[in-house]
C-alpha cells in the first residue's frame, strides 16, 4: 500500500477524531445537598395533581398518554428548577426519586404515585 | 478574448483535477473525507453533549445501556433493566448497537461516538453512492459530482437533530443496491456486499432503512429480470440463483438481530393506523426547499441544483429503470393523498404495515435522482468530448453542436458543484437547531433500583444507576402494571412471613438471591417478565407481566438468567454465515464470477449452512411463555360471555359483522373534573375486516369536544384478533373538564377502515339509539 497516497485521507479522519475526542463539555454543576434536594422534590412534586389534572384535559381518553404528558411536564419543572438553582438536572430527578421513595413532604393535594400505566403508543396520531 | 480563454482554461484545468481525483480512490476518499467533515463538523465540535431531544434520550439510551453491559458488566448487551422496567435490549428494533460503529461507542462514549458514527457514515455512503452511480454506467467524473447529493442530503442533515442515529442506515442503500447488481451478474463480492451492507442496516436500527433498502433490492432484481428475460435466459437464472444465494446469506448474518426483533414484534406488535399523505407541494417542498423552521421544507433536501443533471439522465434510454424508481418512490411518498395510493397496497405486506411516515420514501428517491444526475452529467461530458475525423471537424454545424455540448456539461456540473455547498451548509443549521446538556457523572458504585423515572430525561437515570418505568417505544412494550419505583429492595417474598430474600450479586442478565423459606413461595423481582429468563431452582413465572419465581420450602442460592433463544440461536447463525461470507471474499478474490454449476453447487451449500443452527436452536428446549387473560383498564377480562346486567343495550348493527350491543357510563351523573370510564361492548361475526379502528366523537353541547378514536380494545386487543360470538368489553378512561358543568355531552360512536384508507363502516341498523352519518349515540350526560 502507498502510504503516501492514503495520508490526506488518513489525516482527514484524524482531525474528525480528534475533533470528537476534545470537545469538551461544560464543568459539571455542583451537586445539590440534602435542603435543598427537598426543596427540589417539594417545588416539582407539589404541582403532581394541578400537572395530572392538565395531561388528563389533554388526553382525556388515553391512560398512558396522559402519564406521558405528566411525565413531560414533571421533567420541565426539574429542569426548570436546576436551572434556576444552578444544579445539575440529574440531582433534581434523583431528588424526585428519593422523596418518592422516602416519602418526604410533598405538598401535593393527592398522593403520589409510584407506578405507571404500561406503555401503549397511540396507534393514531 | 483573453479572458474567455483564461476562463476556459481554468474550466479545463479544474475538470482535469476532478477526473483525476475521482480515479485515484486513496484522493477519492480524502475528498469523501473533507466533505464528510465538513458536514459533521458541528456534531463533531458539540461531541461531548447530549441531544436533549426527546427521542435522542430513548435511542441514545440504548447505545448506552449496551456498552454499560460490555464494558462495566462483562457481559453481551441483551437485557435492558434501565427502561420500561426491563426491555429485551438485542430484540428492541431501534437499537443500533449490533453494528462496527458500536465501536466508536465502546471506545469514546455514546455522545462522542455518535458524532463519529455520522461522520463515518457519510464518508461511507459518498464512496457507496460513488460505486453504484458508477456501476450504473456513469463516468467517474459524473459519479465523483452526484455522490454528496444522496450521501450528504437532508435527512442526514435532520437526523442527529432529533436523535434518530438509525437514520444513517439509509447510507448503506447504494451498497446493497450495488451487492444486488453485482450477484445478478454472479460476482462473489456482489453476495458478500449484499449481505455485510443488508445485516449492517438492520443492526444499526433501521425501521425504515432496512425495509425499504429490501425494496430497492427486489427493484433491481425486477429490472434485471425485464432486462434479461427474452434475450439473455441462462444468464438470468444464474444471476438469480446467486442473487438468491446472496439474500440467504444476509437474512443468516442479520439473524443475531433479526430473530430477537422478531420474537419482540410477534410478542408485542406495533399496529400503526391513521391514513398518512403529502401533496405534491409539500413533497417538493421537502424535496427541493432549504430548512425553514416550523416546517417541514428541506427536510430531505437535495435542492434544485441537482435538476439540471438529473433531466439530462432522463434522455439516456438506459436510464428508465432509475426513472421508474423515482416515479414509484414519488408515489409512495405521497402516501394516501395520490389515489390510488401505493402507499396504501405497500402497507398490506407483512412488515410494511407498520411504516408510518410516507415522506420517507424521498431518501431513496435522493438516491434515484444523483444516480441519473451522475448519468446526466456522463452523457453531456460524452457528447462534449466527442472527437471527429479533421474533414467533419471543419464543418460549421458538428462546430456549434460541439458548443453547445460543451455549455451543457459545463453547466450541469457546475450546478452540480454548486449544490454541494449548500447541502454542507443544512449540516450545519439544522445542528444549530439542538439543545443540548451534559449527563451526570456515572455512579459507579451505585445499586440499581427502579425509580418512577421519565422518558424525557432518560438519559440521565442509567448514569445514576436507576432504571425509568415511564416508557415510550414505537411498539407496546410489555411493561408489568405491577412494577414499582418506590421499593426498599428490588426483590421481595411475595407471601408475608414466609421466608426472607438477599441479593448476592446483580447484573443486567444476571441476578443471584440467597433466598429462605418456611414454606413454598414465589420470589418477585421488580422488573418485566421475558421467556428469556431462566432459573437454576424453582420455576420462572410472570404475575401480571412481573418476573416471579416459584420456589419450594428451603434454602436456595437462587440465580437469575437471561438467556433468550432468539439471541443465541441469532448469533449461532449469524457465526456460520460469517464464516461462509469470509470463504466467498477470499474466494472473490482470485475467481470473481460463480462460472461453473460446481462453483454454483459449492455457493448453494454455503449459503444453506446457516440452516444447520437454526435448526440446532429450534431444537433446544422451548422457554415457557404466559398467555395471561388480557384485561380490561379495570381489571375485568376483555373477553366475556355476555353483557353484564347493568349494561344499557343498543344493539347497533355495522357492516362487517360487527354489533356494538351496549354502551355505559361507569357513572350516569358525574360531575366536572371527574374520572369516569366508558364501556363499549362489541360482538364481531367469525368473518371481520382487518385494519378496523373505532372512533369516538365525544362531543359538549358548546364549546371543544374530545375525541377518543383508538384501535385495540380496551387498549390490548385488536378487532381481527378477538374471538367471535364473544362480549368484547373495550372500556375507555374518560376525564369530564371542569366546565363541563350543566352541557349537555353525547358521545357518538362507530367504526372505520383505520389502516385501510380511513372510509367509515357502514352502519345497517342503528338498533335502539339514534345515528348520524354512520355513527350512533353511545350515551348522553349532564355534568353536575
Amino acid at each position: 500500500m502507498n502510504v503516501v497516497a492514503w495520508a490526506p485521507f488518513a489525516l482527514l479522519c484524524a482531525i474528525g477524531l480528534g475533533r470528537a475526542l476534545t470537545a469538551s463539555a461544560p464543568s459539571q454543576p455542583p451537586s445539590a445537598d440534602e435542603a435543598e434536594r427537598r426543596d427540589a422534590f417539594r417545588y416539582v412534586a407539589s404541582d403532581e395533581a394541578a400537572e395530572r389534572r392538565e395531561a388528563a384535559k389533554t388526553f382525556p381518553t388515553d391512560l398512558w398518554s396522559r402519564d406521558d404528558d405528566f411525565h413531560q411536564r414533571e421533567a420541565k419543572r426539574a429542569r426548570d428548577w436546576a436551572r434556576t438553582h444552578h444544579v445539575g438536572v440529574g440531582a433534581a430527578l434523583s431528588a424526585i426519586d428519593q422523596g418518592l421513595r422516602e416519602h418526604w413532604p410533598s405538598g401535593s393535594s393527592v398522593p403520589l404515585v409510584a407506578t405507571v400505566p404500561p406503555c401503549r403508543p397511540r396507534a393514531i396520531y | 478574448m483573453p479572458a474567455a480563454r483564461h476562463l476556459l482554461s481554468l474550466a479545463g484545468g479544474s475538470y482535469r483535477t476532478v477526473r483525476f481525483v475521482a480515479r485515484d480512490t486513496p484522493l477519492r476518499l480524502a475528498l469523501f473525507a473533507a466533505l464528510a467533515l465538513a458536514a459533521s463538523w458541528p456534531l463533531l465540535s458539540s461531541a461531548a453533549l447530549f441531544n436533549e431531544f426527546r427521542d435522542a434520550h430513548v435511542l441514545g439510551h440504548y447505545e448506552s445501556a449496551a456498552r454499560d453491559s460490555v464494558l462495566r458488566w462483562h457481559q453481551a448487551p441483551l437485557w435492558d433493566p434501565y427502561y420500561c422496567g426491563g426491555m429485551y435490549l438485542l430484540g428492541t428494533p431501534q437499537a443500533r448497537f449490533v453494528s462496527p460503529t458500536f465501536l466508536f461507542t465502546l471506545l469514546f462514549g455514546e455522545t462522542r461516538g455518535e458524532a463519529l458514527t455520522a461522520f463515518a457514515m457519510m464518508m461511507l455512503g459518498l464512496e457507496g453512492t460513488f460505486r453504484y452511480a458508477r456501476d450504473r454506467g456513469a463516468t467517474r467524473f459524473g459519479a465523483l459530482l452526484a455522490a454528496p447529493m444522496f450521501a450528504l442530503s437532508g435527512i442526514f442533515a435532520v437526523s442527529p437533530v432529533l436523535g434518530w442515529i438509525g437514520f444513517f442506515g439509509f447510507e448503506l442503500l447504494p451498497w446493497m443496491a450495488l451487492g444486488v447488481r453485482r450477484a445478478l451478474v454472479c460476482k462473489r463480492m456482489g453476495i458478500v456486499l449484499t449481505a455485510v451492507a443488508a445485516a449492517w442496516c438492520v443492526g444499526f436500527g433501521g425501521t425504515y432503512a432496512a425495509p425499504i433498502a429490501a425494496l430497492w433490492c427486489a427493484f433491481e432484481v425486477a429490472e434485471f429480470v425485464v432486462t434479461h428475460v427474452r434475450s439473455r435466459r441462462p444468464k438470468l437464472l444464474s444471476g438469480l440463483g446467486v442473487a438468491a444465494a446472496g439474500v440467504a446469506l444476509a437474512t443468516a448474518l442479520a439473524a443475531v438481530r433479526l430473530w430477537p426483533i422478531a420474537q419482540t414484534m410477534d410478542e408485542a406488535p406495533r399496529i400503526i393506523g391513521g391514513t398518512p399523505g403529502n401533496t405534491w407541494k409539500i413533497l417538493m417542498r421537502m424535496f427541493f426547499f432549504p430548512l425553514r423552521s416550523a416546517s417541514d421544507d428541506g427536510e430531505f433536501y437535495l435542492g434544485f441544483f441537482v435538476a439540471p443533471a438529473a433531466l439530462l439522465g432522463l434522455v439516456r434510454r438506459r436510464s428508465i429503470g432509475l426513472a421508474a424508481a423515482a416515479v414509484l418512490c414519488t408515489w409512495l411518498a405521497a402516501g394516501y393523498e395520490a389515489t390510488p395510493s401505493l402507499f396504501s397496497a405497500l402497507r398490506e405486506l407483512p412488515l410494511y404495515e407498520t411504516l408510518r411516515y410516507p415522506e420517507r420514501f424521498l431518501v431513496p428517491l435522493g438516491l434515484a435522482a444523483a444516480t441519473l444526475a451522475a448519468r446526466g452529467i456522463s452523457l453531456a461530458e460524452a457528447h462534449a468530448r466527442m472527437q471527429r475525423a479533421p474533414h467533419a471537424q471543419r464543418d460549421g454545424r458538428w462546430r456549434w453542436r460541439r458548443v453547445a455540448a460543451v455549455a451543457v456539461f459545463a453547466t450541469a456540473s457546475v450546478a452540480l458543484a454548486a449544490g454541494i455547498g449548500p447541502l454542507v451548509a443544512q449540516h450545519t443549521l439544522h445542528a444549530r437547531e439542538r439543545s443540548l446538556g451534559s449527563l451526570p457523572v456515572a455512579d459507579a458504585a451505585g445499586h440499581f433500583h427502579q425509580a418512577r423515572g421519565s422518558r424525557w430525561a432518560l438519559a440521565y437515570y442509567e448514569p445514576m444507576q436507576r432504571g425509568s418505568l415511564s416508557c415510550w417505544e414505537a411498539y407496546p412494550v410489555p411493561e408489568s402494571p405491577l412494577l414499582r419505583g418506590d421499593l426498599q429492595s428490588e426483590e421481595r417474598i411475595v407471601e408475608p412471613g414466609a421466608g426472607t430474600v438477599t441479593e448476592r450479586s446483580w447484573t443486567p442478565n444476571a441476578i443471584d438471591l440467597d433466598v429462605t423459606l418456611s414454606r413454598p413461595a414465589t420470589v418477585a423481582v421488580n422488573q418485566n417478565w421475558h421467556s428469556g429468563w431462566r432459573s437454576n431452582a424453582g420455576e420462572v413465572r410472570s404475575d401480571h407481566g412481573l418476573l416471579t419465581v416459584a420456589l419450594p420450602e428451603g434454602t436456595h442460592a437462587l440465580s437469575l438468567r437471561f438467556e433468550p433463544r432468539s439471541a443465541v440461536g441469532g448469533a449461532l447463525v449469524s457465526l456460520v454465515a460469517a464464516g461462509a461470507l469470509a470463504f466467498l471474499a477470499v474466494r472473490a478474490r482470485r475467481a470473481p464470477g460463480v462460472t461453473t454449476l460446481r462453483e454454483g453447487g459449492v455457493l448453494a451449500l454455503l449459503a444453506a449452512a446457516p440452516v444447520v443452527p437454526f435448526l440446532f436452536a429450534l431444537r433446544a428446549p422451548t422457554q415457557r411463555t404466559f398467555a395471561e387473560p388480557l384485561l380490561t383498564p379495570d381489571g375485568r377480562p376483555v373477553v366475556a360471555d355476555g353483557l353484564d346486567e347493568a349494561a344499557v343495550r343498543i344493539d347497533a348493527k355495522f357492516a362487517d359483522g360487527v354489533v356494538l350491543e351496549a354502551a355505559t357510563l361507569s357513572t350516569p351523573d358525574p360531575a366536572a373534573g371527574s374520572d369516569i370510564s366508558l364501556e363499549l361492548d362489541w360482538r364481531r361475526s367469525a368473518r371481520v375486516d382487518p385494519g378496523l379502528g373505532i372512533f369516538v366523537h365525544i362531543e359538549p353541547s358548546s364549546g371543544t369536544g374530545q375525541n377518543g378514536d383508538h384501535v385495540l380494545l380496551s387498549g390490548v386487543l385488536a378487532p381481527e384478533d378477538a374471538p367471535p360470538d364473544r362480549t368484547l368489553r373495550d372500556v375507555i378512561p374518560l376525564f369530564v373538564p371542569g366546565d363541563a358543568r350543566g352541557k349537555t355531552w353525547k358521545v357518538w360512536v362507530g367504526l372505520w377502515h383505520v389502516r385501510r384508507g380511513g372510509s367509515r363502516v357502514p352502519l345497517l341498523d342503528a338498533g335502539h339509539t339514534q345515528s348520524d352519518g354512520d355513527r350512533v349515540l353511545a350515551v348522553s350526560f349532564v355534568p353536575r
